[in-house]
C-alpha cells in the first residue's frame, strides 16, 4: 500500500521513466506545451511528426492519445479547482509531515481523502493537525468528520465553503474505459493522469477498482473520474507499473450518508472507539464468511492440506531443490491480499496460512527433527505492530493427537499477542509439526491478525481438523530406515 | 637425624616451620614439649614422633634416603612412627585416623592433632616446583601432562564435532568443518589468552593451559546442557520454559568459567575461595540483571519456537485432542489489564 511517509524515500530514489509507448508520447507532449506558447495546431502536428519520424508508435495509437489528451485538458479545468492538497502539519514545527490529495464533493463543505493520509492527525491530535491547500494556494485548517478504516476513507470538513465539487457517478463504470486521476504526487503540484479501468479487484475481501495508470505517492485520496467528470473512486494504491487501485464510489456514498445522518462530527475521544467497531465488524463479517466455507484440500507430499480456502488467498509453493541438502521441503503458503492500514507501524487484517512437508532418506531422527525445530523458528504474522501497538506474546505449546488416527502426534504451538488500544483484537500465531517418523513431516502454521478471541478459536478449530486429515495410513514404525 | 616439621593452616598454608635435629620429638600444648601448639583440642602432651631407634647409621646415608618417602620401603621397623600417647584424643595420619597406639610415617605425611595440621618432612624431601594442595587446581594440573592435553583436546574436538554434525542438513564439507573446528578453537584460546594475560597483571601464574581447559570445559558444558534443555522443554507446556532454562544454562556456565578462571588468576589460599563466591555473585546478579531486562522492557516482535521439535520417543507428556488444545488455550487471550488502559491515557 502507498503510503505517505514513503514521499522522502520515493523522492531519494526517483529516477527517470520510460516506460511502454504511449506514456512517452505523453512526457514529450507535456514537455512541449510547457516550452511554447500558442501556436497548438501546429505544434501537435510538429509533435506527430517526429513522433511518427522516431518509430514509437503506430498512428492508432496517436490518436488515443490525441483524444485523451483533449478529454483530460477539460477535465482539468473543470474539476481541478475542487481538488487540494492535504497537508498534515507537525505542531511544533508548523511543517508537514505527510500530504496526501482530497477533492470535495457536490453541494456539501466536506472534503473526502484517505483514511492513511489522515491517520497521523487521528491518532496525535495534539501534535498533527489537517489543513488543506487548494488549487488557488490557499492554505486552510479542516477538521476530521468521519472515517472508513476498512476501505481507507475519510471524511475532513473545510469551513466557509458550500458549491461546486465533484458528482458522483450514478452509473458504473464499464471494464476499458478511460479513467482519469488526478493528486498531487510527490509535492509537485496538481496533475492528472490517464488510464483504462479494468474492473473490479475479485479476489479480495474489499471491492477495489483497478485502475491501469500511474498513482505516485502523494495522490493518496485524490479523485478518480470518468470522462464526465463524475467520480467513479478514490486514488488509494499502487504496486508500480501501471498497476494502481481506487476504492470504489460506492463506499463513500455510504460514508457521507452516515455523515448526513448524524448531526455531529466525531469527538476526538471517540475516535478509538469508532474504529474498535468499525475493525471488530469487519473481522467477524470476514471470518462468518470463512469459517462457513467448505475449505477444499489439495495433496502436500502424502498429506491432505488446505488449498486455496476462498478466491481471498493466492497460494504459492516451492520446493527446495540444493543437491547438496540430505533433505526435500515441500512449502506451499497462502495469504489474503487484504490488510488494513491503522498507522505506519499497524496493519492489520491479513491471513496467512502455510505448510512444509520435509522428507529426508539420510538424515538420522535426532538430526531431521533438529531440522524441523529450525524451520518451526521463523514464524510471524505480516503486522510490523511495535511495541506501542501490542503485547508481547504469550505461548503455549503442547502435543496433540490426530483427531482421524490418535497414533499421529503433532507437537502443537499457539502464541496471542493483544491490541493495546483495541483490546477485543488479537494477532494469533498457529503451528504445528508431526512427530513420530523420521523420514517425513508436515508442518503447518496459519497467522491471524486483528482477530476477535472467538473466532481465533473457531478458525484453529477448522484448521487442525483439515490438517491433520490425512488420505492413506501413515507407516510410523520409528525403526524403518 | 633431622626433621622439618611445618604447622600449615586447614587449606596448607604455612603457619610456622620447624628444624628438629633430635631423633624424637613430642608435640603438645605444655611447654616441655619440643612442639608447642596453642591448639585448646590439643592435649597438653598428644604424641611423640620418632625416628628408627634400631637404624644402623652406619648403613649409609644413601640407603636412608632411598627409604624416605617410599612408604615401608623396607620395612616398618626401620620407618618413622608416630606415637599417641596414652590418654591423649585422637590423631589422625593422611586423613585416617590412628587406631592403634602407633603408626608408621613417611616424609610428606600430614599429621592432625585437634585442630592442627602438621607436614613431616626429612631435610632431603624433593622440593615440588608449586605447591598444590587444592583439588580443582590439583584436578588441573593433572590433566596438564601430555596425556592429559591429549585427552582432553581429543575430547573437546569430538564433542565440538558432534554438535557440527547434529546441525548440519547437507553434505559436510571439509571446509565447513575446519571453519567451525577452528571457530571454537579460536574461541577458547582467545578466553584462555586473554585470562593467561590477567593472571600476570595480577601477578598470578598463567597457567595457559588450565585456562583453555576451563574454556573448553564451558563450550561443551553449553553444548550438552543445551540438548538437556531441549529434552525438558521438549515437554513442558509453555515456551518460556526454554527461554528460561537457557538464561540459566549461560549464566551457570558463565559462573563455572569465571570462578575457575578467578582461581587460577589469584593464587591459591584465602582469596581463592573468595574468589569463587564473587564469581557465583557475579553471575548470578548478571543473570538477574539481563533476565529482568528480557522480561521487563524488552518487545519481542516475534516469538521464540527454537528447539521445541525432538524425535518423539523424548516425549513424557501426553497428547490431547484439538478440542482439549483449543479450550486450555483459552488462557492465552487473557492480558494484564493495566497494559492496554496505559495505552489508552497515553493515546
Amino acid at each position: 500500500m502507498e503510503e505517505e511517509s514513503q514521499i522522502a524515500f520515493a523522492l531519494a530514489f526517483r529516477t527517470p521513466h520510460f516506460p511502454i509507448a504511449t506514456g512517452r508520447a505523453y512526457h514529450a507532449w507535456n514537455r512541449d506545451t510547457q516550452t511554447r506558447d500558442g501556436g497548438h495546431s501546429v505544434m501537435r502536428c510538429k509533435r506527430v511528426l517526429q513522433l511518427v519520424a522516431l518509430g514509437y508508435f503506430s498512428l492508432f495509437d496517436l490518436l488515443t492519445v490525441a483524444f485523451a489528451q483533449t478529454d483530460a485538458q477539460v477535465l482539468f479545468e473543470s474539476a481541478g479547482g475542487n481538488v487540494y492538497q492535504i497537508l498534515i502539519i507537525e505542531a511544533e514545527s508548523g511543517n508537514k509531515s505527510a500530504i496526501g490529495s482530497g477533492f470535495r464533493v457536490a453541494g456539501s463543505d466536506l472534503i473526502v481523502t484517505n483514511f492513511h493520509v489522515i491517520s497521523g492527525a487521528l491518532h496525535k491530535p495534539k501534535k498533527y493537525h489537517i489543513e488543506t491547500l487548494d488549487s488557488a494556494g490557499k492554505r486552510d485548517k479542516a477538521a476530521l468528520v468521519d472515517f472508513d478504516v476498512i476501505h481507507d476513507l475519510a471524511v475532513i470538513r473545510r469551513e466557509g465553503e458550500a458549491g461546486g465539487g465533484i458528482v458522483i457517478a450514478a452509473s458504473e463504470v464499464q471494464k476499458g474505459e478511460s479513467v482519469f486521476a488526478l493528486g498531487n504526487p510527490f509535492d509537485l503540484g496538481q496533475t492528472i493522469v490517464p488510464g483504462t479501468f479494468n474492473g473490479l479487484l475479485e479476489r479480495s475481501f474489499y471491492q477495489k477498482l483497478l485502475f491501469s495508470g500511474s498513482l505516485n505517492p502523494g495522490m493518496s485520496g485524490g479523485p478518480a473520474l470518468n470522462g464526465s467528470g463524475e467520480l467513479i473512486g478514490v486514488n488509494v494504491a499502487t504496486s508500480g507499473n501501471q498497476i494502481s487501485f481506487l476504492v470504489p464510489a460506492k463506499y463513500l456514498t455510504a460514508l457521507l450518508d452516515k455523515v448526513n445522518q448524524s448531526t455531529t462530527a466525531l469527538a476526538e475521544d471517540q475516535y478509538r472507539a469508532e474504529l474498535a467497531r468499525q475493525l471488530d465488524a469487519d473481522q467477524a463479517y470476514k471470518f462468518a464468511l470463512l469459517l462457513n466455507l467448505d475449505w477444499p484440500t489439495q495433496k502436500l507430499g502424502e498429506m491432505q492440506v488446505a488449498g486455496e480456502v476462498s478466491a481471498y488467498f493466492k497460494c504459492w509453493g516451492n520446493t527446495s531443490d540444493d543437491e547438496k541438502l540430505l533433505y526435500r521441503l515441500t512449502e506451499s503458503a497462502c495469504t489474503s491480499e487484504d490488510t488494513i492500514f491503522l498507522s505506519d507501524t499497524l496493519q492489520t487484517g491479513a491471513i496467512d496460512y502455510q505448510y512444509g512437508w520435509t522428507t529426508s532418506a539420510d538424515l538420522g531422527s535426532l538430526r531431521f527433527h533438529r531440522l524441523l525445530s529450525e524451520s518451526y523458528a521463523r514464524m510471524f504474522t505480516r503486522n510490523p505492530a511495535g511495541e506501542d501497538d501490542v503485547t508481547n506474546y504469550q505461548c503455549r505449546t503442547q502435543f496433540v493427537a490426530d483427531s482421524n488416527d490418535p497414533d499421529i502426534v503433532y507437537r502443537t504451538v499457539q502464541c496471542v499477542r493483544q491490541y493495546k488500544a483495541y483490546p477485543a483484537l488479537y494477532d494469533v500465531l498457529f503451528l504445528s509439526v508431526m512427530l513420530g517418523n523420521h523420514r517425513k513431516s508436515l508442518s503447518s502454521h496459519f497467522a491471524l491478525s486483528g482477530v476477535s478471541r472467538e473466532n481465533a478459536e473457531a478458525f484453529t478449530r477448522k484448521f487442525m481438523s483439515l490438517a491433520t486429515l490425512s488420505p492413506a495410513p501413515l507407516s510410523l514404525s520409528r525403526g524403518e530406515s | 637425624m633431622a626433621f622439618i616439621v611445618e604447622l600449615t593452616s586447614r587449606s596448607g598454608r604455612v603457619l610456622e616451620r620447624h628444624r628438629i635435629t633430635e631423633d624424637r620429638f613430642s608435640v603438645g600444648r605444655g611447654f616441655d614439649n619440643r612442639i608447642i601448639v596453642a591448639d585448646p583440642y590439643v592435649d597438653v602432651h598428644h604424641c611423640v614422633v620418632e625416628a628408627p631407634q634400631h637404624q644402623v647409621e652406619g648403613a649409609g646415608e644413601g640407603e636412608t634416603e632411598g627409604e624416605v618417602g617410599s612408604e615401608g620401603g623396607r620395612g616398618r621397623e626401620s620407618s618413622w612412627r608416630v606415637i599417641r600417647v596414652p590418654g591423649a584424643t585422637a590423631v589422625h595420619v593422611n586423613g585416617r585416623r590412628l587406631d592403634g597406639a602407633d603408626a608408621a610415617l613417611a616424609s610428606g605425611d600430614t599429621v592432625v592433632l585437634g585442630r592442627t595440621h602438621l607436614r613431616i618432612f626429612s631435610p632431603d624431601h624433593p622440593v615440588e616446583s608449586v605447591q598444590v594442595f587444592d583439588r580443582v587446581e590439583q584436578f588441573f594440573a593433572s590433566l596438564a601432562t601430555p596425556q592429559g592435553i591429549f585427552w582432553s583436546v581429543l575430547v573437546f574436538l569430538l564433542v565440538v564435532l558432534a554438535d557440527l554434525f547434529f546441525r548440519s542438513w547437507s553434505e559436510l564439507e571439509f571446509a565447513a568443518v575446519l571453519q567451525e573446528v577452528f571457530g571454537t578453537i579460536g574461541l577458547t584460546l582467545g578466553w584462555a589468552a586473554f585470562w593467561a594475560v590477567v593472571a600476570r597483571i595480577s601477578r598470578g601464574e598463567p597457567r595457559f593451559f588450565h585456562h583453555w581447559l576451563v574454556a573448553a570445559m564451558t563450550a561443551v558444558l553449553g553444548i550438552v546442557g543445551t540438548f538437556l534443555i531441549d529434552v525438558i522443554a521438549f515437554n513442558t507446556a509453555s515456551l518460556d520454559a526454554r527461554d528460561f532454562l537457557s538464561r540459566l544454562l549461560t549464566g551457570i556456565c558463565l559462573a563455572f568459567a569465571l570462578t575457575l578462571n578467578l582461581r587460577f588468576s589469584i593464587r591459591q589460599g584465602i582469596i581463592a575461595r573468595h574468589a569463587w563466591a564473587q564469581g557465583v555473585a557475579w553471575a548470578i546478579v548478571g543473570y538477574g540483571i539481563l533476565a529482568w531486562m528480557q522480561w521487563e522492557s524488552f518487545f519481542a516482535g516475534t516469538p521464540s519456537y527454537e528447539g521445541t521439535v525432538l524425535p518423539e520417543i523424548w516425549r513424557v507428556a501426553p497428547a490431547v485432542s484439538a478440542e482439549t488444545f483449543v479450550g486450555e488455550g483459552a488462557g492465552l487471550f487473557d492480558f494484564p489489564q493495566e497494559e492496554a488502559g496505559k495505552e489508552a491515557e497515553g493515546g
